[in-house]
């Protein structure tokens, strides 16, 4: 209609004026329509602290994944500087609450009463099997927790003829309080008792790893993977209770001596740490955890465990565990 | 504008028809360019079309509206659903988590109740049925957390998670739950064999195993819990970045719509306006092609709406007019005949014959040649009424120019018989030389007496006639010149549109001869009554003579009485010439007197005629030249019109060949 109101004289020009001005008017109103509706949301977006260097400490078990997971990101991201130091669990817990490190590997949970920050958040990494190693020379293939038991916590086994074996003096090796593989040893492995036997200085698989395999009837645990990632000859693992350290066994809850590898940090704010984590969990990484020796999350099926779990329990205990119900049907199998 | 009217009538009848032909083409290809469909829009009326249009370009505005409010409110529920959830599970979870701690106080407290000096085994069997109470309680409710409330049992909630690109956060969930459950069963495990230490009263186990594995397993089983609080509680921030990946694609989506809507509701607006416009424009076209001379142009006639009505009347209007502008045609044509035919009776006229009569028609100029017939008729009446006054007049004259010549020759013969006589009588009687003188001297005078008359009558004969005659004659010839000139008007060119100007000039000069011939009429009138009133004069100068004569010629006979004895020889022929001048005296006196009569009567009838004729001529000037159609009731007129009728459509037929054709073209008429 404007253009009928401006054009009335130009007649012959009236259609040639036609389309551009109706493109112009078409594309303006869609740009008014487009300006106000994000004028209506106007997001805002925090734009975080630009963190370039991330510092971890903590378990030794960890260490070679977290090693190599740093190395490949910090290829994939020039200008990022983390760094990875070992000095056992606790350290890191420690170190992390402390804000000495940015992340906290640990292969045990941070005790609420120690660690009471409700910023302290945990990141399941990977599950990380154990496995009891023991001299070249030995060559009992299993022992059965009671065994065990005996051999670390009670003391009544101390010969491996007792058990099977050569006649040589047990040497338990014991690792240091700081060590998150002790921790675990003692709560699945020893149910609560404490150990006694050759006492490491220092906290460090290698070190287990080095002494089992140059002291005649040592025995000791180790995380798998530094066991896969060193190739020394003078140790061994063996089996407990007859199943060996698989993801087969470790799922259907036969073996139980394993832990989740715990990456703490306070609060997961900055952009870097974040990447990193979710860099941790990526199938890149995850491979790598494979190849290490450790279990990728995603192949852990929980739904298989909570039952299995149960039936791996001693009758009497099963008998306590559930409601008054399942009792009364246990009791009826019995 | 004339040269561009002729040109289309200049085309031939076959030109027409292929520009017809070519009119007959466009329908048919637009309608062919056009879907089935449009030619269906077409055919509704521009209201229903506009009101389609408009609910359909509403409809897609509400249906978009509506799909985008869906949108949203379908985000914010299941944002509201997670919420809940979320919510509900935490609180279960805190529950889970005192559980723990109520566990380990009632451990604790089973501990220091059995260290007491008496264990009081009342207290301890509460303290065993809560530890086993709770325990249930805490199995059960991370079973159900497992089951129902974890994520990966909640697909609208995965769905959620992946719009926030936090889709891995479900195996996390997994994982952190499985790591509770697994330190909740090395837990539960720990309680069942401390109760069982208990019941087997071994204290001091029991005591070591609470403090050695119920702890720190107690710890860790709360630590994992926590984390899955943590966790949960980490979930929302992951719902709210959900939350803003969905509104950015709300966002994006109502965008894309809006626009979606917009080239819909365009689309619409342009297929009904362009059923509209384009045909506006085609009748647009056609009408400035008409404006600008191209009478031939016809708009092609599409669908059945409004604009099809509009283009039908478009049409028809154009072919009334194209009758019209041919109807104007003929009819100028026809009023250059009649007025090229009046001009050549006026040219007629003008060469002095006034038998004419000119076709007489309906229109101006027909009217005009009434008039002209009307005035030429009556000219022609008055001047053969003038001329027939004249010969009348003329043949007065001439038997008074007779009585006279008789009358003088009568006196000559008497004047010679009185001088013979009066020779006579001077020689026998010369003894009465007084009465001869006197009687000589009475001859004498009578001589010159009847001389005087004579020359009197000769004056009025040879002078007045002849000068009156003249007059008459001087004043047809100004009628006739009058005539003439009115027959020399400017002649008529050919170019119809001025007809009535030229009418108009016509009607001026006619008058104005008319002036000219009224002022020869009047002159006339005037001189009539001068040369009347002079040959009154005359006449009247002629009685007394007479009675003069009469009375000499009495006293002569009485003198002659004295003389008869002397002279009764001489006497008797003396008193029979004057007794014959006498007779002839009183008869051309008594014709002189008839004469005088008679001329004053021709004077008076030529007055009333001219009276008569200026009093017509005076009625006619104040008749409006248009209200002449009382003249059509006159047989005569009603003839010439009849002639004019019969002349018209001969002079129709020599129309231009164009115009036949187009007249004689059946499709063409509307």
């Amino acid at each position: 209609m404007l253009m009928c109101l401006s054009n009335k004289t130009h007649k012959a020009q009236f259609k040639q004026h036609t389309h551009p001005l109706s493109t112009v008017l078409f594309f303006l109103l869609c740009l008014l329509i487009i300006s106000s509706i994000t004028g209506c949301t106007t997001t805002t977006s925090t734009t975080s602290t630009q963190q370039t260097s991330l510092n971890i400490s903590g378990s030794t078990a960890l260490q070679p994944l977290v090693q190599k997971a740093a190395s490949t990101y910090m290829q994939q991201h020039p200008g990022t500087k983390i760094v990875v130091n070992g000095g056992g669990s606790k350290t890191g817990l420690q170190n992390v609450v402390n804000h000495a490190s940015d992340v906290g590997d640990s292969d045990i949970y941070a005790d609420p009463a120690l660690y009471p920050d409700p910023t302290l958040t945990d990141h399941i990494v990977c599950v990380i099997p154990f496995a009891m190693i023991v001299n070249a020379q030995i060559n009992v293939p299993t022992l059965t927790t009671q065994q065990i038991q005996d051999i670390f916590g009670t003391g009544t086994i101390t010969n491996w003829s007792q058990v099977g074996g050569p006649d040589l003096t047990i040497v338990p090796v014991v690792r240091p309080a700081t060590s998150g593989t002790r921790d675990t040893f003692r709560k699945y492995i020893l149910g609560g008792l404490d150990e006694r036997g050759k006492l490491l200085s220092q906290d460090s698989s290698t070190a287990v790893l080095d002494t089992v395999a140059h002291t005649p009837g040592a025995i000791g645990y180790i995380g798998l993977s530094v066991m896969n990632s060193n190739t020394t000859s003078g140790a061994h693992t063996i089996a407990i209770d007859n199943h060996q350290p698989t993801l087969q066994n470790i799922i259907s809850g036969q073996y139980n001596f394993w832990s989740y590898e715990h990456m703490y940090t306070m609060g997961d704010d900055t952009s870097l740490l974040s990447s990193f984590l979710e860099y941790m969990l990526s199938t890149q990484v995850q491979q790598q955890a494979k190849n290490l020796g450790y279990i990728p999350i995603n192949e852990m099926n929980l739904s298989q465990i909570v039952p299995q779990s149960r039936e791996n329990m001693p009758q009497s205990q099963l008998a306590l565990s559930l409601s008054q119900a399942n009792e009364e049907h246990t009791r009826e199998e019995q | 504008m004339k040269s561009n009217n002729k040109l289309p009538l200049q085309q031939s009848p076959a030109s027409v028809q292929t520009t017809t032909a070519k009119q007959g083409e466009n329908p048919i290809r637009i309608r062919s360019k056009r879907s089935p469909h449009g030619n269906l829009l077409i055919n509704l009326p521009i209201g229903t079309r506009l009101t389609l249009g408009f609910i359909a370009a509403a409809l897609i505005a509400a249906i978009v509206a509506g799909a985008i409010g869906v949108q949203h409110a379908q985000a914010l529920s299941s944002q509201n659903s997670f919420y809940q959830n979320l919510l509900q599970a935490n609180t279960g979870l805190n529950t889970g988590a005192q559980y723990l701690e109520l566990m380990t106080t009632e451990t604790q407290a089973i501990t220091t109740t059995e260290n007491t000096q008496i264990p009081s085994q009342e207290t301890l069997q509460t303290d065993t049925g809560a530890v086993k109470n709770l325990s249930s309680r805490y199995d059960s409710l991370l079973t159900t957390f497992a089951q129902t409330e974890a994520l990966n049992k909640h697909t609208d909630e995965i769905n959620l998670l992946k719009e926030g690109n936090h889709e891995n956060q479900v195996q996390q969930q997994q994982t952190l739950i499985s790591s509770t459950s697994r330190t909740w069963h090395l837990y539960q495990s720990a309680v069942q064999q401390f109760l069982q230490e208990i019941q087997k009263g071994q204290i001091a186990t029991a005591t070591a195993l609470e403090k050695a594995q119920l702890e720190p397993t107690n710890s860790d089983a709360q630590s994992a819990l926590r984390s899955l609080i943590q966790f949960n509680v980490r979930l929302s921030n992951s719902v709210s970045d959900a939350t803003n990946v969905e509104q950015k694609n709300q966002i994006i989506s109502t965008i894309l719509w809006s626009i979606v809507a917009f080239i819909l509701i365009i689309l619409i607006g342009w297929f009904i306006s362009g059923t509209i416009i384009r045909r506006l424009q085609m009748l647009r076209q056609v009408t400035m092609a008409v404006e600008q001379g191209q009478l031939n142009q016809r708009v092609s006639v599409i669908g059945r709406d409004e604009i099809a009505d509009v283009s039908g009347s478009v049409n028809a209007m154009l072919d009334a007019i194209i009758t019209l502008v041919d109807e104007t045609r003929h009819q100028r044509d026809a009023l250059t005949n009649a007025a090229e035919h009046l001009f050549s009776d006026m040219r007629i006229v003008s060469a002095g014959d006034l038998r004419i009569n000119a076709p007489v028609s309906n229109d101006p100029i027909g009217m005009l040649a009434n008039a002209f017939n009307f005035t030429v008729g009556r000219f022609r009446r008055f001047v053969q009424r003038t001329k027939a006054i004249a010969e009348q007049l003329d043949a007065i004259a001439h038997r008074e120019v007779e009585h006279s010549e008789a009358f003088s020759q009568a006196l000559i013969n008497s004047h010679l018989m009185t001088q013979s006589n009066s020779e006579i009588a001077t020689i026998p009687s010369a003894r009465e030389p007084c009465r001869r003188f006197s009687g000589e001297l009475a001859n004498d005078r009578l001589e010159t007496q009847i001389q005087q008359i004579k020359d009197y009558l000769q004056q009025v004969s040879n002078t007045g006639f002849k000068q009156y005659y003249q007059t008459i004659r001087t004043t047809h010839e100004k009628i006739i010149a009058s005539c003439e000139r009115i027959s020399r008007l400017p002649l008529y060119n050919g170019s119809g549109t001025t007809n009535t100007i030229r009418n108009e000039e016509i009607r001026i000069k006619y008058t104005q001869e008319r002036q000219t011939l009224e002022n020869a009429l009047s002159a006339l009138i005037s001189e009539t009554q001068h040369f009347h009133q002079q040959t009154d004069n005359t006449f009247q100068t002629v009685d007394k003579d007479l009675g003069q004569l009469t009375l000499a010629a009495r006293s002569a006979r009485a003198g002659d009485y004295v003389d008869t004895a002397t002279q009764i020889g001489t006497a008797r022929i003396t008193r029979e010439a004057v007794t014959e001048v006498a007779r002839l005296s009183s008869s051309y006196v008594n014709d002189i007197n008839t004469l005088a009569h008679q001329l004053s009567a021709i004077a008076r009838e030529l007055r009333t005629s001219i009276i008569s004729f200026q009093f017509d001529a005076l009625e006619n000037s104040e008749v409006n030249p248009l209200d002449y159609k009382v003249g059509n009731s006159q047989p005569g007129t009603i003839g010439t019109f009849r002639i004019a009728g019969e002349i018209n459509p001969h002079s129709g037929n020599t129309m231009p060949p164009r115009r036949n054709a187009f007249a004689s073209n059946p499709e063409l008429r509307p």
